[in-house]
């Protein structure tokens, strides 16, 4: 296992397409799913994660580095100084401006959330996406859902014949 | 969960650019997952009859269902204000700033009952007997009809008062006790009514049923024992989970109805409600269990039926609620508020109200909601309680429903 400074370990994750990624373990632990790996002790080389590539992957490294808790063994001296409640509305802060992703991107960082298992990430990215559909009509949601209206006629008759209202 | 760490992985020159990911490549669990996260069930219908994928999401799991469900408020649209006199009845809308599907869905409802038929404008004469999953049950004594009426899909039965047969063979007067909707939540099953009647001693169903379009009439019950004293003999019933239960006008015991079996038989009350003069009815909890939520002062009762270790069914006093912290919401006080009056206890959610109109008829009472599970207490609005009030929540519309109905979709 590598390691860079005394009592942090490093942990390499390899995306598909060739890039590499040294991070923390801590960090790394935010995902669920690695975590898990690294529990089992399957995870003492490289970490190759499917599906992911690494601009996104390097995006959740990203979040998961500003998530990743700061007391403890590896806390950062300025925690200590820095009171929860203003902690938690910085992160909320640095997410606001994080998920300012276009949408492909996004639908990506859901993807990569819930593979990793990042509760956090998921939460964020779903969030943004359900904000965005709030009080629009159906044309608008398609469209920034990008779908498109695949209803046969007859299927469009009966949904709209039911759900007048949701068409207004 | 695929993950291999030998997996090689595939030469950069070799695949082709990736599509960009719409949220159609999100696999279903996870648009799921997503959707669980909409505000309400209106937001929700909107969101998944967006596309096929959508729909096919939502409609194939009823997991889903439950778990949005359980998340979630019950998607109370407003309640009916039904007056004594037949005319048509007023609707009151729960207005939610934060959720405009929800207020997209009570402006596009048919909350004015506008697809009722009527032969007399200025009189049209329908009464509401209740409402059940969506559907709200009326009844006209002049057209000699019920109606059940799906005010947001503005579906309309009509269905003809069973013939006065019924009546035959009564011991003195028989008189009606109430029209129920057998609700199943899959809409692909016929819609079934079930009529009640009583005599002096006796009680008596008629079932209908929208595939055959006929009353079936069934035979008097056994009479009740003690034999009631007066004619009117029963309270306004209410329907939980297919069983009718009304209770005695002096709080002797409880007349219940299978609608199963059309079998009917009396059940004992809590004993500290017996020949009280208390005012309740028989109510639902969350997981469909019979309650019964009685105000007494400015506090719940709360009992649900059930077995205890021997085995055999009976109230179980379950708990109270202590109503007075009321007051820091509404910013009045008890002696204003005067009293508290239960409307209808549906899926664990207590709807009641405070009784300013019964003291002075030009104010205005509080109208709110208690979940029982969390003590949580919402309110819905204020208004002059002119009345017979019916929470109307909205059902899962049937597009959103996997069932038989519409078979062209099933394989979206």
């Amino acid at each position: 296992m590598a390691t860079r400074e005394a009592g942090k370990k490093m942990i390499m994750l390899k995306s598909p397409d060739g890039m590499e990624f040294e991070v923390e373990e801590a960090v790394a632990m935010e995902s669920q799913t690695i975590r898990k790996m690294i529990e089992d002790d399957c995870a003492d080389t490289a970490i190759l994660i499917p599906n992911i590539n690494s601009k996104i992957l390097s995006r959740v490294i990203e979040y998961c580095n500003k998530h990743v808790p700061t007391t403890g063994a590896t806390g950062a001296a300025a925690s200590d100084t820095v009171a929860p409640a203003a902690l938690a509305e910085d992160l909320k802060i640095w997410d606001a401006e994080f998920i300012k992703v276009n949408r492909a991107t996004r639908f990506d960082l859901i993807q990569a959330a819930s593979y990793l298992n990042i509760k956090g990430l998921l939460d964020l990215t779903s969030q943004t996406t359900i904000d965005t559909i709030s009080d629009n009509s159906l044309e608008e949601i398609r469209s920034f859902l990008s779908t498109k209206n695949d209803y046969l006629p007859e299927e469009e008759q009966t949904i709209r014949r039911e759900n007048q209202w949701a068409f207004q | 969960m695929a993950w291999q760490q030998s997996k090689s992985p595939p030469a950069a020159n070799s695949s082709p650019p990736p599509a960009p990911t719409t949220v159609i490549s999100l696999d279903e669990d996870l648009l799921r997952e997503i959707f669980l996260r909409l505000p309400s069930l209106p937001s929700l219908v909107r969101a998944a009859l967006s596309c096929r994928t959508f729909l096919s999401a939502v409609r194939s799991s009823p997991a889903f269902r439950r778990s949005f469900r359980e998340a979630h408020l019950p998607p109370l649209l407003g309640l009916f204000f039904d007056p004594e006199v037949p005319s048509i009845p007023a609707f009151a809308p729960l207005r939610r700033r934060a959720d405009p599907d929800l207020a997209a869905a009570v402006r596009g409802a048919d909350f004015f009952l506008t697809r009722l038929p009527a032969d007399d404008d200025t009189f049209p004469g329908w009464a509401i007997e209740g409402c059940c999953d969506g559907k709200v049950l009326l009844q006209n004594c002049s057209l000699e009809q019920f109606a059940v009426y799906n005010p947001l899909t503005q579906a309309l039965d009509l269905i003809p008062v069973p013939p006065d047969k019924i009546f035959d063979d009564s011991r003195g007067d028989a008189k009606y006790v109430g029209c129920y909707i057998l609700s199943s939540e899959e809409s692909s099953e016929p819609l079934c009514l079930v009529y009640t009647c009583h005599d002096k001693s006796r009680a008596r169903a008629a079932v209908f049923s929208s595939e055959s379009r006929e009353w079936q009439i069934f035979p008097w019950s056994e009479a009740v024992t003690p034999l009631p004293e007066d004619e009117h003999w029963l309270k306004v019933g209410t329907l939980v989970n297919g069983f009718v239960y009304w209770i005695h006008t002096k709080e002797a015991y409880i007349f219940v109805l299978n609608t199963t079996t059309l079998h009917f038989s009396q059940m004992d009350l809590p004993p500290a409600l017996v020949a009280r003069d208390l005012i309740f009815r028989v109510g639902e909890t969350k997981d469909g269990k019979p309650c019964i939520v009685c105000p007494i002062d400015f506090e719940f009762f709360v009992w649900v039926r059930g077995a205890e270790d021997d085995g055999i069914e009976r109230w179980i006093f379950d708990q109270r609620f202590p109503l007075e912290k009321i007051v820091e919401v509404t910013k009045s006080t008890l002696v204003d508020h005067g009293d508290l009056k239960v409307v209808a206890t549906i899926g664990g959610f207590v709807y009641f109200s405070t009784m300013e109109t019964f003291l002075d008829s030009h104010k205005s009472s509080w109208f709110m909601s208690l979940c029982m599970e969390t003590g949580e207490l919402a309110t819905l609005f204020r208004r002059r309680f002119d009345g017979h009030p019916h929470p109307y929540i909205m059902a899962w519309p049937p597009s959103l429903i996997g069932n038989q109905v519409h078979p062209q979709l099933e394989g979206a």
